[in-house]
């Protein structure tokens, strides 16, 4: 019982410093110091950790091709490139330079993540819309939630579904079927609800001579790079659907824009290794020897069959309840911790004859939707209101959490719905 | 008379316009448009430490410059269609305190602003129809303060 007892303890103080962050000290020190403790007080053997480790080499892999793709493309002026055309596309208005960012939004998360669209195209988008004079606000929020929102398209769309599905070994075909509809439906509803919300800030007209003539960089590689993101495109459909590692398509991507930059004399190794984040390896790895501790204490078993017992017989209840709590989870504890604390508790729940590999979508539906619930949801949703609130864009906690709280449990709930149908 | 001007990056040419309804125009308009610096720090720690932010800071400084000479060249041909004399100046730094800083510095008689750049969601009456800048601004300038509301 007192066993029990100190592995709570170091879990949640260990998900309290990631939140918390108290002294500086970041998210990879506090899950590699939680996975050292677990792993001194023998909660989980040395031997076991390596094999955690090494058994999510896919996990890696991606998470490093993905980074660098991102970086290479950004640095070749894809973004900005976009960024530009949607701005030409909206032909003066801001309501169709709106759908523009949206629909923009929507294929660079698609294709190269959530992380690309709220961290690197975000800044290209505020430069734009400051360049025309428009208010920041509607496609501040457009980019940051749509990051989110078009995550669960395709498993690359977000790093959470390659971890989620690693762990079960689903193949394309199957993630279609229960996630294709849901994401559809959530883009469509964030983008006229946004548009509609906004609807007062967007009736304005912008001076098309305000835009820079073109984005400035070398057409040759411009053009290199987004032959290679179409290729890369189709390489990850291909193998989403023979099963193969994402990872190595990742990374061959990352390479052949290596080359590219290369070629094209673009290629400044510094400055790509200082914009992957190494610190993200070793949170990750540290969370995954965390969680599968708690996982040898039977906690997160438990936790899958309370949520059984709560669901009853219902299918329906059980999907809805397994996105709901691992978007709630998500807003208290970070996403990533609670995709592995809900994927080690569906393996439990899939034991029994009730679940169903629909809860391994419910999870995805959740942890990627889950954090535009609140302000708290994601750090990024937290600095960007502190940023609109010194722009002198006023928009409070709760007006924000006003926000948050009708669209994203209307996009859990009836997302839950038509994953149900495809039951 | 040195009137200071604190033009905002869309609604310039209408504060000019409210100006030259309410003042006569034998005084002297400084028009000042801030660049606010605040969100660019802001932007370089959007991720976190688990994440890389590429502030481009190039492509942000030119967006900005652009937008706030835009502004200001606009304000200045609706000051001088009205008779007015006017001069400009662009500047960085957290805009409330960078208008009191100017307004002190020029021995600005009045500062005149909007109450807030945008209504769109606020009520035109009661405290939130004056937004942080223009309240700080009330509260500290060294100087009268005219705000003007939007027209409704």
């Amino acid at each position: 019982m007192l066993r029990l007892v100190i592995g709570i303890v170091i879990f949640l103080v260990t998900l309290a410093v990631i939140v918390a962050r108290p002294h500086r000290i970041n998210e990879a020190m506090a899950a590699g110091g939680g996975a050292v403790v677990m792993l001194l007080g023998q909660f989980i053997r040395p031997a076991e950790a390596v094999s955690v480790l090494a058994n999510e080499w896919n996990v890696f892999g991606f998470f490093l091709g993905l980074m660098t793709v991102s970086a290479l493309a950004d640095e070749a002026g894809i973004f900005e490139t976009f960024a530009w055309l949607a701005g030409k596309w909206g032909k003066g208005y801001a309501r169709r330079l709106y759908f523009a960012v949206f629909l923009v939004g929507t294929l660079i998360t698609v294709f190269l993540s959530n992380d690309a669209t709220a961290l690197i195209l975000t800044p290209v988008v505020y430069a734009l819309v400051t360049r025309l004079r428009l208010p920041v606000l509607p496609f501040m929020f457009a980019c940051t939630f749509i990051a989110d929102t078009a995550s669960f398209v395709l498993p690359v769309s977000n790093p959470i579904n390659i971890l989620v599905l690693n762990s079960f070994h689903s193949d394309l075909g199957t993630f279609l079927r229960y996630l294709l509809l849901p994401s559809l439906f959530c883009i469509a509803f964030n983008t006229l609800l946004f548009a509609w919300l906004f609807r007062h800030d967007l009736n304005l007209r912008y001076d098309l001579s305000d835009l820079t003539p073109a984005p400035s960089g070398n057409r040759g590689l411009i053009r290199f790079a987004t032959a290679g993101l179409g290729i890369i495109a189709v390489a990850y459909l291909v193998a989403s659907v023979e099963q193969f590692p994402l990872s190595i398509v990742a990374l061959s991507g990352a390479g052949m824009l290596l080359l590219g930059a290369r070629y094209f004399h673009r290629l400044d190794v510094n400055k790509l290794r200082r914009e992957i984040s190494w610190s993200l390896f070793v949170f990750i790895g540290g969370m995954f020897i965390v969680v599968r501790a708690v996982e040898n204490l039977g906690l997160t078993a438990a936790f899958g069959n309370r949520l059984l017992q709560l669901a009853g017989a219902n299918p329906l209840t059980a999907i809805a309840l397994t996105a709901g709590s691992t978007a709630l989870g998500a807003n208290l504890i970070n996403n990533v911790p609670m995709a592995l604390v809900m994927i080690s508790a569906v393996r439990e729940m899939l034991r029994v004859p009730l679940g169903h590999p629909a809860l391994i979508y419910a999870t995805i539906l959740g942890a990627d939707l889950g954090p535009n619930l609140t302000t708290v949801g994601s750090l990024a949703t937290m600095l960007w209101l502190l940023i609109l609130r010194r722009k002198g864009l006023e928009i409070s906690t709760l007006e924000y959490f006003k926000l948050g709280v009708t669209v994203v449990p209307l996009m859990l709930l009836i997302g839950s719905l038509l994953i149900w149908v495809r039951l | 008379m040195e009137i200071l001007c604190a033009i905002g990056e869309r609604r310039g040419v209408e504060l000019i316009q409210r100006v030259a309804e309410t003042l006569p125009n034998d005084s002297s308009l400084i028009l000042l448009h801030v660049i606010n610096t605040g969100p660019r720090r802001d932007l370089e720690t959007v991720g976190g430490p688990l994440r890389h932010v590429p502030v481009r800071e190039h492509n942000v400084d030119a967006a900005e410059e652009t937008a706030g000479r835009n502004a200001l060249e606009e304000a200045l041909a609706a000051a001088r269609a009205t008779g007015f004399a006017a001069e400009t100046r662009l500047e960085r730094g957290n805009p409330e305190h960078v208008i009191v800083e100017i307004a002190q510095q020029v021995n600005a008689s009045l500062v005149t602003l909007h109450a807030r750049e945008n209504f769109h969601g606020h009520p035109r009456q009661g405290p939130p129809s004056v937004g942080h800048i223009a309240r700080f601004v009330l509260d500290h300038a060294p100087a009268y303060v005219l705000l003007f509301r939007e027209r409704t």
